[in-house]
């Protein structure tokens, strides 16, 4: 019992300064305009995802013909689609879609690259070399065209969207990552714990990778709203979600069709679109500067 | 570059053989007699083992040879030297037009730090992100188009003006050559909608770049002593900071270059433009994959060189980076 107190009393010890981190970054999102502007904007789309069954009047994907393609109104605040289909109740159905998407993929990344990079930077040598070449030959490829033809090679599926999305942006990570270890690695801190005995594993988890997250998580920040712009280009030209699935880039490919009859039809999704990627984009500019320790203080 | 390309040849091998079900059976059709599926599987040589494969497929690229498009029936290279010069001359475009905006607002950015023509350049950046071109494009279409009819619509030129004669394919720059100013106007016209589209996704690059290293460089001991010996602020600013900024901001340009050529895709669907992008999407529907292939060669070779290019002109203009 005394052992489990003494435990639970030193990491208490040791989250304080980490907490105290945490808490003074909050507090720096407070006075950045943008920052708070972009965070309002991600906790919306989040909660909209959650509450989406009880936000959307209809079921997006009922048909209903005798209704097909009305103007926006009261009842239908986006409008009707060429199916009838409300727009408003798909798009609130799409913003689940696009964070599964944006969530999955980046996490994906983020664990795969930044452990690669890690690895690269912390040894040095043969592999860093060879995990570095196969990280530059990724990134010799221009990511939405890699993207797309892994994703055409695959077949036109959600699923492999995410896949090529995934194989297309991990090397990102492995690259940041690795020079933020590189310039951590030489740290007189670094150096200490390694002679007081601390075995690698430990080094990583506990010196190495909380001290470089920093801008790791910046731009995951940012990716998170790539991630989603790339898979609604790609499900706009037919590779990924397939209609009538409420994706909002398959959306607007269907409301293309019909533009002129019914502007409401592509031009919601869109916004959709434009406003979360907006969001993480203002939240992750933020984040850069509110996490640069030259600024900071 | 040769390792890289060879890599990126392993890698666009490993695609081809991800896609699913018999690729001779694909090519021969659902209905054709096991003996045709045979044949071609040994004539494409699908019998053979993987490094086999890869030393026939690596050879084949080495002579030109892409494959043969199955919705085209002509050779895949063909087909995309043919349809380049109009992505060309659109992603140079779009990379004027980005340029052109991009300094100005990241000079504006940097000079006025922190006010509001700061912020503001700075949400117009991050809104030009955050835009998704074929959404974009589909608004200004439907705008300029379709309701106030000023713009041109899809294509590269209006219907029944010939197309200029061909020298190098930009239409821009052959109407130029043959003196044909109705061309010229007319391509000129059809370049704007699609060239502003595709640049203002890559401004907000420009934006930050141009104003973080000019912030860097107006911190210099040079730029304190230009303003001590008394030269106007214009003449500070535009003389001695641009300059040493901007030579930062080239290493971008490869960077811009390659979204710029990929955004293409989008863009190129949605304007109904005649170049390598929309080749490419309509391959991707009638799942010609020799086609698809193609194309993410040929973009990804003309990446890697623009960018060994700009990193031998960046050696070329600074000395810095000369004497290493």
């Amino acid at each position: 019992m005394d052992q489990k107190e003494s435990r639970m009393e030193q990491w208490k010890k040791e989250i304080r300064p980490i907490a105290s981190e945490v808490k003074y970054s909050l507090y720096l999102i407070r006075l950045h305009p943008l920052a708070l502007a972009g965070l309002t904007l991600v906790v919306g789309l989040m909660m909209v995802a959650i509450l989406a069954p009880w936000l959307s009047p209809y079921d997006p994907l009922k048909v209903d013909l005798p209704n097909k393609l009305t103007a926006p109104n009261l009842s239908h605040l986006f409008g009707t689609d060429e199916m009838g289909r409300d727009i408003f109740s798909r798009v609130v159905a799409g913003s689940q879609i696009s964070l599964r998407i944006a969530a999955s993929v980046v996490a994906f990344a983020f664990t795969l690259g930044t452990t690669l990079g890690v690895i690269a930077g912390m040894y040095g040598g043969a592999v860093d070399e060879i995990i570095m070449r196969i990280t530059d030959t990724f990134l010799s490829i221009p990511g939405l065209v890699l993207a797309l033809v892994i994703a055409a090679a695959l077949g036109p599926s959600l699923y492999n969207l995410m896949l090529s999305l995934c194989v297309t942006w991990w090397p990102w990570y492995t690259r940041l990552a690795r020079g933020e270890t590189l310039s951590v690695r030489e740290k007189q801190y670094i150096e200490s714990a390694r002679m007081v005995g601390a075995s690698d594993i430990r080094l990583i988890f506990r010196h190495i990778l909380p001290n470089c997250l920093a801008p790791v998580i910046v731009n995951a920040s940012m990716d998170m709203g790539f991630v989603i712009l790339y898979a609604a280009g790609l499900s706009f030209i037919g590779l990924g979600a397939q209609p009538p699935s409420p994706e909002w880039g398959a959306m607007l490919s269907l409301g293309r069709g019909y533009m002129r009859e019914a502007w409401w039809a592509a031009t919601f999704p869109g916004l959709a679109i434009l406003t979360t990627v907006l969001g993480f984009n203002l939240l992750g500019d933020g984040l850069r500067d509110i996490l640069d320790p030259k600024l900071r203080r | 570059m040769i390792p890289v390309l060879l890599g990126v040849t392993v890698i666009t091998f490993v695609i081809s053989h991800l896609v699913p079900g018999d690729p001779a059976r694909l090519l021969a059709g659902p209905h054709a007699p096991i003996e045709v599926v045979l044949a071609i599987r040994s004539k494409m040589g699908f019998d053979k083992p993987l490094y086999e494969q890869f030393y026939i497929y690596l050879s084949d690229l080495l002579h030109g040879d892409l494959g043969m498009s199955i919705t085209t029936r002509r050779p895949v290279l063909t087909d995309l030297l043919r349809f380049f010069p109009a992505t060309l001359e659109l992603t140079l475009t779009a990379m004027v037009v980005s340029v052109a905006i991009g300094v100005p607002l990241g000079i504006a950015s940097a000079t006025k730090q922190n006010t509001l023509p700061d912020h503001l350049s700075r949400v117009v950046a991050l809104i030009g992100v955050a835009t998704p071109v074929f959404w974009s494009g589909l608004m200004v279409l439907l705008i300029f188009y379709y309701q106030l009819g000023i713009a041109p619509g899809p294509g590269r030129l209006d219907v029944g003006v010939t197309t200029p004669h061909q020298i190098t394919g930009l239409y821009l720059v052959d109407s130029i050559l043959t003196a044909d100013w109705g061309a010229f106007t007319s391509a000129l016209s059809h370049l704007v909608l699609p060239s502003i589209v595709l640049a203002f996704s890559t401004l907000g690059m420009i934006v930050r770049m141009v104003r973080s290293s000019m912030l860097e460089v107006l911190r210099e001991d040079y730029i304190v002593l230009a303003r001590a010996k008394g030269l106007p602020e214009r003449a500070v600013i535009y003389k001695h900071a641009l300059k040493n900024a901007l030579t930062s901001t080239i290493t971008l340009t490869g960077l811009i270059f390659g979204a710029l050529l990929s955004g293409t895709v989008l863009v190129e669907a949605i304007f109904s433009w005649p170049g390598i992008g929309r080749y490419a999407v309509t391959a991707i529907e009638y799942i010609d994959f020799a086609a698809v292939m193609g194309y993410t060669l040929i973009v990804t070779l003309i990446y890697l060189t623009v960018n060994l290019s700009v990193d031998v002109f960046y050696a070329l203009i600074d000395p810095r980076v000369r004497l290493e």
